[in-house]
């Protein structure tokens, strides 16, 4: 497995600096602060990761979320003056501003969000999840969830394409929504048996045996992570309480 | 020789079911010792496995009238995440048994939840992977990893808690035959060195005289018949069935000068070209890796080639024509859960048959009179998911048969399947061939192809290597039974 700079960082400092993004996000009305926690997750990302490709999918996501919201603001927000009115129809100025910042801050949020899921190594978050004293019984889900989604999603392709040769057409919206029962009833059949004889099978293994259990690495905050933490701490405070950006 | 194994089970009965799942079975296994067990499918092999793990009652609810005794401990006495001190269990599927995202950390989980410390995990691991042949890929994603190397993980897993006893169910049921004669000489070979006792539910068409101490028949729940293991007879090498040329000249499929790249280039198949005339029992053989999927799904018309075309009945296949040709076709998939989704058996059968312009009543004596030639007839209200792996690979075989194809394309279907359930399934695609048909069987399993197939064409890199006729492969086909030829991962 290639390791990418972002592997060395502490979970810690990763999730620290994530929440400080997701709450300036959230405390800040300005659209120029969004504008700058968006691009400084991607230059961040260029820098300890070397790619952005993977944002690339979320695109379609954030302009569906964006025309929805836009239609949203226009219709209902009734800040400023009417602009423009078509029966009972008004769109006011303020409403364009204010789907603008919802679009942006959704935006922010997100890619934060998935900055952090993106750059923390499943064995990370395990740690540092039994670190916040999470039994490993359930911290241990994310490791399972990161081996067995991508399995999940191959199985379905296969069942999809079993049912498309016995003469299912899988063509079409109206014909993929119709075709669901079909591949989702196969997919929740193999995720029972599949789920009971993987907890059977890690039960044979020991799994849950004791309370705790070795992990083949430690977490440890470097010095330099440690004052990085602090410092994102301080900026968060400084920037959103006392200057109010 | 001391007791590893003391079995005595009266009964072993499940909540809501009378009839006992396991029954009169007494049974001492001495340390050392190789046990293995045969049987048809649905004979009570993995219940018994179950039950010597305790599984069978702690998990699956099972009330067990007997006693089961593990190097001297009650295994109900024992708790489940307890037993992996003593016995190493592994099941047939590699892949519902991988729970980690690295080789390295898979090897490692048993023991990392019995608590040793990093150098010991680390020591024994390697020590592990080596035995396997997997040393150097501890880094490596299990996702990546092919089917053997997937099954050698599991079985070095197993290995890594070093336990005195080994349970093992169907362990190479989802290889090919290289791949499942590789896996066997490790157990052999754990077995010799170390002296560990080995309990196996044995793969068909393997000559277990070569290997094990005592050969035990389960029927029914029940033991049949126990062999001394020199004295259990060989399986029979294939032979192949009477056949009767192909008289019709008509070419039912004809691939032409076909090659597949996938998204990044990476080469599907490459220039291949090959027809099959109506009434051709056709086999695909290759390893995994060679291009076989890639080559079928393309007949299937769930990829289109890049270059090159392929013809059904004449007409090309395309996006708009794949939906009505494959009408003529009938499918069979190695994994029989990849399509079952009814309620009921009949139900599942009865679909293939909505769009045809029946009336009820002739689609439901179809129905009644396929369920009985794959010998289901009593299980047409049953659900599917009830039905054990055989039962559910003949409901598969009775669904593409149901609507009359012309071609039926079945890929590995018998893979995982016991001999008995194996025969049933081809010899329902002999007789469909005997009826007119064409069969197109995809298969790495040389005893089915040089017994029933006429003609084998080999893929090797993605290309087409060989078209033998009939009489010219017998001696390709009896050396790849023997072991013979590259295996997956030198293709990969």
């Amino acid at each position: 497995m290639k390791r990418k700079r972002s592997d060395g960082l502490d979970p810690r400092l990763k999730l620290i600096w994530c929440l400080v993004l997701l709450f300036t996000a959230l405390l800040s009305s300005s659209l120029r602060t969004q504008i700058i926690i968006i691009a400084l997750v991607f230059f961040t990302d260029l820098f300890l990761t070397g790619s952005v490709k993977k944002y690339r999918i979320l695109l379609l996501i954030f302009l569906i979320v964006a025309s929805q919201l836009f239609l949203m603001q226009l219709l209902f927000n009734r800040e400023g003056v009417v602009i423009w009115q078509w029966g009972i129809i008004e769109i006011y100025s303020g409403a364009m501003s204010a789907a603008l910042l919802g679009v942006l801050r959704t935006v922010a949020i997100s890619l934060s969000a998935i900055q952090m899921m993106t750059w923390t190594p499943s064995e990370d978050a395990v740690l540092m999840l039994i670190g916040y004293r999470v039994p490993y019984r359930y911290a241990m889900l994310i490791t399972m969830a990161e081996r067995f989604l991508p399995l999940l999603k191959e199985e379905y392709a296969s069942i999809s394409d079993s049912q498309a040769v016995r003469g299912v057409a899988a063509t079409g919206l109206i014909n993929r929504i119709k075709m669901l029962p079909l591949t989702v009833m196969p997919l929740i059949y193999r995720a029972i048996r599949r789920t009971s004889e993987i907890a059977l099978s890690m039960e044979l293994r020991g799994f849950g045996k004791s309370e705790t259990r070795t992990f083949s690495k430690e977490l440890c905050l470097t010095t330099t992570e440690i004052i990085c933490c602090f410092l994102l701490l301080i900026a968060f405070i400084v920037l959103n309480f006392y200057f109010h950006i | 020789m001391d007791t590893a194994l003391e079995i005595n089970i009266k009964s072993l009965t499940f909540p809501g079911q009378e009839a006992a799942a396991l029954k009169d079975i007494a049974l001492t296994v001495k340390k050392g010792e190789f046990i293995a067990v045969t049987g048809a499918s649905g004979a009570g092999k993995s219940l018994l496995l179950h039950t010597l793990t305790g599984a069978a009652m702690k998990y699956d609810g099972g009330l067990l009238d007997g006693s089961v005794t593990l190097l001297g401990k009650d295994i109900m006495e024992l708790p489940l995440p307890a037993i992996c001190q003593y016995l190493g269990y592994m099941f047939q599927e590699p892949q519902n048994q991988i729970v980690s995202v690295s080789v390295g950390e898979e090897v490692a989980f048993g023991l990392a939840n019995l608590g040793y410390s990093r150098e010991e995990i680390a020591c024994r691991s390697n020590e592990a992977l080596s035995f396997a042949g997997l040393q150097g890929l501890e880094n490596r994603r299990t996702t990546s990893l092919s089917g053997g190397q997937a099954q050698r993980l599991v079985f070095a897993g197993v290995l890594a808690l070093s336990t005195p006893v080994l349970v093992l169910d169907q362990p190479g049921a989802e290889l090919d035959r290289q791949g499942k004669l590789k896996l066997y000489a490790l157990i052999r070979k754990i077995h010799r060195e170390k002296g560990v006792t080995v309990i196996l539910a044995a793969d068909h068409g393997l000559n277990l005289s070569d290997f094990a101490d005592r050969v035990l028949v389960m029927e029914k729940g029940t033991l049949k018949k126990a062999y001394r293991g020199r004295d259990y007879p060989a399986p029979p090498q294939p032979v192949p069935v009477p056949y009767s040329a192909v008289k019709t000249k008509e070419t039912v499929l004809s691939v032409e000068n076909v090659s597949y790249a996938y998204q990044g280039g990476v080469l599907g198949c490459e220039d291949i070209s090959f027809q099959v005339r109506r009434g051709e029992f056709l086999a695909i053989m290759g390893v995994n890796g060679s291009g076989k999927t890639t080559l079928l799904k393309l007949m299937e018309g769930l990829l289109l080639p890049t270059r090159g075309k392929i013809k059904v009945f004449g007409e090309v296949m395309t996006k708009k024509s794949a939906f009505a040709l494959r009408a003529k076709i009938g499918f069979l998939f190695q994994n029989p859960d990849l399509q079952i989704f009814a309620d009921t058996v009949k139900a599942e059968v009865a679909f293939a048959l909505k769009n045809l312009p029946l009336r009820e009543e002739e689609k439901n004596a179809r129905v009644k009179k396929v369920l009985k030639k794959v010998g289901l007839a009593a299980y047409e209200e049953c659900h599917p998911q009830r039905l054990s792996r055989g039962q559910r690979q003949k409901l598969a075989a009775a669904a593409a048969l149901i609507h009359d194809p012309e071609i039926i394309i079945a890929d590995e279907p018998t893979a995982g399947l016991q001999e008995e359930d194996c025969r049933l399934i081809m010899d329902l695609l002999t007789d469909f061939r005997a009826g007119g048909g064409t069969v197109i069987l995809v298969s790495h399993d040389p005893g089915a192809v040089l017994a029933y197939a006429h003609r084998i064409l080999l893929l090797d890199h993605q290309r087409l290597i060989a078209d033998y006729d009939q009489g010219d492969f017998g001696g390709v086909a009896a050396s790849l039974w023997q072991g013979g030829g590259r295996d997956e991962e030198e293709a990969v």
